[in-house]
This record gives structure tokens, sequence and C-alpha cells, in this order.
């Protein structure tokens, strides 16, 4: 079996840069992601894809190169493409089980850092499972890795940064969005930018992004509707038509794509399943992996940094996974002045960071995500079963997650619980006024990927392979 | 729904989807392609036939299952097109091929 002082689980900006900062400081390292490519989802397609030459999806995107070359030219055994579907860890560290282009591969590590990114927080109404409404994140995938654009009747759904800037970078790209629908309650952004002042003039770059967005969206001519709710969408075998309130008023539009988005969360897949602590966050209205300071989660072999710890952004990623593995060199006897000077350093601008998050998420709270799922709306995709089920399963003394999952199969579908767990958590303490913290969300049972029986079988231990059966 | 902002290169590559032949360019997903090319409905589920398309393109939400070279569920966002690629979509409605209880 491979053995390595580190392994990475994700190949965005925070696992990008952690494992380089573990192999430039002489550790041996492995990294492992599920993408064909590195970039993670914030820098997807800059390897290879349409822009990578090209400054037409903004500064920011370009922020990655750097970080991606780095990576590229540190000793690192990279693993695209993989499926990891188990790690277990003991006092020493751990092994993770994955195959990668055809081969079974089984890795021993000492310290494990994940760093699993953000996921779209999956927003439930009438009609969301209908072909033509997708994460508005999806889109923006497919732009940066294929050139691929929304065409025909388009809406953008929700609210947030990301929405922001699809809208800019696609009015840039010369393509027709027929309507914005904010889903963000109205807000006073002055007085809140008073609120967070100190965040805000240590963060004037971004503050200026946004608000140079938030003008090009309203200088584009794209029709803007503020504050909706009660979202339908309606269509036969696709969407055609969207329903909605708007200001209090009944609306509708006739369209082939909506496009929706309310914020990420953290992708927490791999932490739960590992069995690291998790808690509640109110600010961010999702629940974050128990993290100390240095990105150390509950087990103290295992750091959970950028996107996947909570949500920080992409210019936090980079500096949390310095951190941990000067953290991690520490751990080993390895920690010299450089790795002291570079914690201090990074240990500085995540800071900045964090202190801007509590504006930015009180400037655009999710909505449709969090408010009270109607009857017939479905919640888990996988299994079609509707939050009426639900809160039959509540009715018959099921209290917590797994109860209700076993109940109705809710979660046991082929995304394993990844789109529904959350609202899931949400429904349960809303019908049983419990603290949503206490509910807390699903157990991930491993195989986190469908595999094969010979994928498994392959990764077994040859001392378990050898047994008594063969004489 | 979706097209293209640029035109395909000349290192085009070829794979099949359901048995025709489709065009596409190094780099694209499987999910990619099945979009650009607005194969409807990308998918059924298995529980009610209900059509589906992709939701997330990341690996999260497992509504871009496809048949890939032989071996079905395969997460179509997360895998890149091959020459030849044999992509098949996962139309057919369980219920309608499995025997009925009463059959058994």
């Amino acid at each position: 079996m491979v053995s390595v002082d580190v392994l990475v689980i994700g190949g965005g900006p925070a696992g990008m840069t952690a494992a380089a900062a573990a192999a430039n400081a002489g550790l041996s390292v492995a990294l492992v992601d599920e993408r064909p490519d590195a970039g993670g989802q914030i820098y997807r397609g800059l390897e290879s894809g349409p822009f990578r030459e090209s400054s037409a999806l903004g500064a920011d995107y370009r922020k990655g190169a750097p970080i991606i070359e780095r990576f590229r030219s540190a000793s690192i055994a990279t693993f695209f493409g993989a499926a990891l579907w188990r790690i277990d860890t003991d006092q020493n560290g751990g092994r993770a089980a994955f195959s990668c282009s055809g081969l079974h591969m089984s890795i021993s590590f000492r310290k494990l850092v994940a760093a699993t990114g953000a996921m779209e927080r999956p927003v439930p109404f009438a009609g969301w499972t209908l072909p033509g409404v997708m994460n508005l994140g999806a889109a923006q995938l497919l732009l940066k890795s294929s050139g691929l654009v929304p065409s025909g009747r388009v809406a953008l759904l929700g609210n947030g940064p990301l929405l922001l800037l699809f809208a800019q970078q696609l009015t840039t790209a010369g393509v027709r969005i027929g309507a914005i629908l904010d889903t963000a309650p109205p807000v006073n952004k002055v007085a809140l930018g008073l609120k967070h002042v100190k965040a805000v003039l240590a963060n004037r770059k971004k503050v200026l992004k946004g608000i140079g967005m938030l003008r090009a969206v309203r200088q584009s001519g794209i029709p803007i509707y503020k504050d909706v709710s009660d979202v339908m969408a309606l269509g036969q075998d696709q969407l055609t038509e969207l329903q909605f309130v708007s200001r209090d008023y009944p609306a509708k539009l006739e369209l082939d794509l909506l496009l929706v988005h309310e914020g990420v969360i953290p992708n927490t897949h791999l932490s739960r399943a590992l069995g690291c602590k998790h808690v509640w966050s109110d600010s961010q209205a999702c629940f974050v992996p128990f993290t100390d300071s240095r990105g150390r989660s509950s087990n103290r072999n295992v750091f959970i940094i950028g996107d996947g710890a909570s949500i920080r952004g992409a210019d936090a990623a980079p500096a949390s996974a310095e951190v941990a593995v000067s953290t991690i060199l520490s751990d080993l006897d390895r920690a010299n002045a450089k790795s002291r000077k570079v914690l201090a350093c990074a240990l500085h601008s995540l800071e900045k960071e964090e202190k801007f998050r509590p504006f930015l998420d009180a400037l655009y709270p999710p909505r449709l995500a969090v408010t009270r799922i109607a009857d017939e709306t479905i919640i888990c995709r996988c299994e079609e079963v509707p939050a009426s089920a639900l809160r039959e399963a509540v009715r018959d003394g099921a209290i917590g997650p797994a109860q209700a999952k076993a109940f109705t199969r809710c979660g046991m579908g082929p995304c394993q619980g990844r789109m529904c767990a959350l609202q899931v958590s949400q429904l349960l303490a809303r019908e049983t006024s419990a603290s949503i913290g206490d509910v807390g969300s699903y157990n991930v049972r491993f195989p986190l990927k469908p595999i094969t029986l010979a994928d498994m079988a392959a990764s077994a231990e040859p001392s378990v392979k050898d047994d008594s059966h063969a004489h | 729904m979706f097209s293209r902002l640029f035109d395909l290169p000349a290192t085009k590559l070829l794979v099949e989807v359901d048995g025709r032949p489709v065009e596409c360019t190094k780099g694209d997903t499987v999910a990619a392609v099945l979009l650009a090319n607005t194969a409807f409905p990308y998918r059924r589920t298995v529980v009610s036939g209900a059509p589906r398309m992709p939701v997330c393109m990341m690996g999260v939400c497992f509504d871009c299952l496809v048949e890939i070279d032989g071996i079905a569920n395969q997460q179509g966002c997360l895998r890149l097109v091959m020459p030849g690629m044999k992509i098949k979509r996962q139309t057919t409605v369980a219920q309608t091929l499995a025997p009925s209880v009463e059959n058994l």
C-alpha cells in the first residue's frame, strides 16, 4: 500500500494550496479529486477550458492561475477523476480507498486534509424537479468548462454575489437574460454597511467589486423583480412557466430555463462519514464541521479547510490551507522559522476574510430555502419523497433524521442525502419545535460513491484476501 | 436550453449518444454534451419515471446519471468525453421492465 504523510481530498484553491505547501516543506503528499482536473469549482476550466487565456470571466477567475501553477510544480501524487469511497481513521492517521482510471487504490496517511469545498444550497419549491430548473452555479460551470451559455427564455432566481457575477458574465458574453427574480428580503444596504463598517473598510476592494456588479446588472436593462416569494414552476414534462409573488403582487413568466441560487453551504458529506463533530451555524444557516482556529476537526488527524469548513470564499481558502499545513508541520515536529512566519501571515489574512463574511451573510440571506416547504413539494429528489411524507413520519414518532429516513426512504437514493439533508433537518426542527442543532443531520455511511463489488474487493488488504478458504 | 458560445474547434471529438454520432470537444463532460444537444429528457427517474436533468454539475445531485460504455449510473457531470465513448440515456422506466408482484 502507498503511504504518505498528508492526503488531501479536493483540488480547489484550498486543497491545491495545502498539497503544495506540505510538499514544498518536504512532506510526502497525495491529492485525490473526483473532477477531471485541478481548480475546484471556482477555477473550473482554468487549466484547460475555453477561458484559460481569457479575461472575459473577470479578474477574480485569473487569481487561480498562480495557485494551479504552484500546485502543478510541486512534488505531489495526484489522482484526478477518482471515486473516493471510503476512509478509515485511527490514532496514527488512516487509510483511504478509491478507484481511479480503472485502478483500485489504497493510500495510508498520517494526516488527512479535507478540502471538499462548497455546494449550492438546495432550494426546493413546487416544480423544482422539472427539467429546465437548474442551479445557477451549475450553469456557470458549463460556461467555464465548455463555453455553454443558457439560451431561450432564461431567468435567474435567488440572491447573492454569484448570481450578480453570473448575470454580469452572461451580459458580457452577449447572452440575453429575461428576468432576475431577487429573493433577498428588502434591506437597507447603507445601514447594514454602517453596522459592519470595520469589515467593509478592511475589504474595500470586495465592496467596490460588489457595487460594480450591482450597477452593471442595473444598467444591463434586465427586468428585476424584487422581494420574490411563493415560487411555483409549472410544466408538463419540462419547465414552461413560473408563477411567483413579487412585492405582494402575483406575477408569472414563460420560461425555458430557471437558474436558482441562494448561496452556498459546506459540502460535509465526507466529514460526516468520518464521524467529525458538526455544529449549526446561525449566520450561515447550515451545519459546519467543528474546527479549531487551525482547521483541526474533532479528529486530531483530520483537518478541514476552505469552504468545506465554513463559507469564507476563494480568497480565504489558500490562507486556511497554509494555517492547517503549518499546524501539521508542528504536529510532525517539522515546524521551523519559515513555517511559523507563514502561519502568522495566513492567520492574519484569514481573519480579514472572516470579518467580511457576516456582512455578506446578512446582505444575502436565503429565503425560499428556509421557508416552510409545501406538503406536495418533493424534498428527496432521488426517492421522490414529498414534505407531507416527512410530516407524517414526524406524527408517527420520527424525531430525528435517521428515523425520518427509515420511515420514508428520504435520503436513501443515489445522492445519499446530499441534496435533502439540510431540508430534512429544517423540517424536523420546525415540526418538533426543537433547535436544529439538536435535531442534527443524517449519519453518512460508506461507500461515499456508487462503486462496483470488484472495486470494493480489489481494495481489500492482501492479508484479508488470502484467508483460509484457499486451503 | 444551452448553446455553445464558441464554434467547436477543428479538433472535434466524436461520441455516440443512444447510437447516434454526436460532435463535441475535448474537455466537455458527458453531461455538458447531452445538455448542448438537448437530448430530452436527460433521464427518467426509476421511482416514477419523471423526466429530469442535471441540477448541480458538481457531483452532488446525481440527477446526471447515464450509462457510459456499458456501465450504468455514472455521474455524467464528472466524466470527460473520450473519442468513441458510448453514452446511453437512462430513460427506461423501471416499472415497465420489472415483473409486477402479481406475476411472480
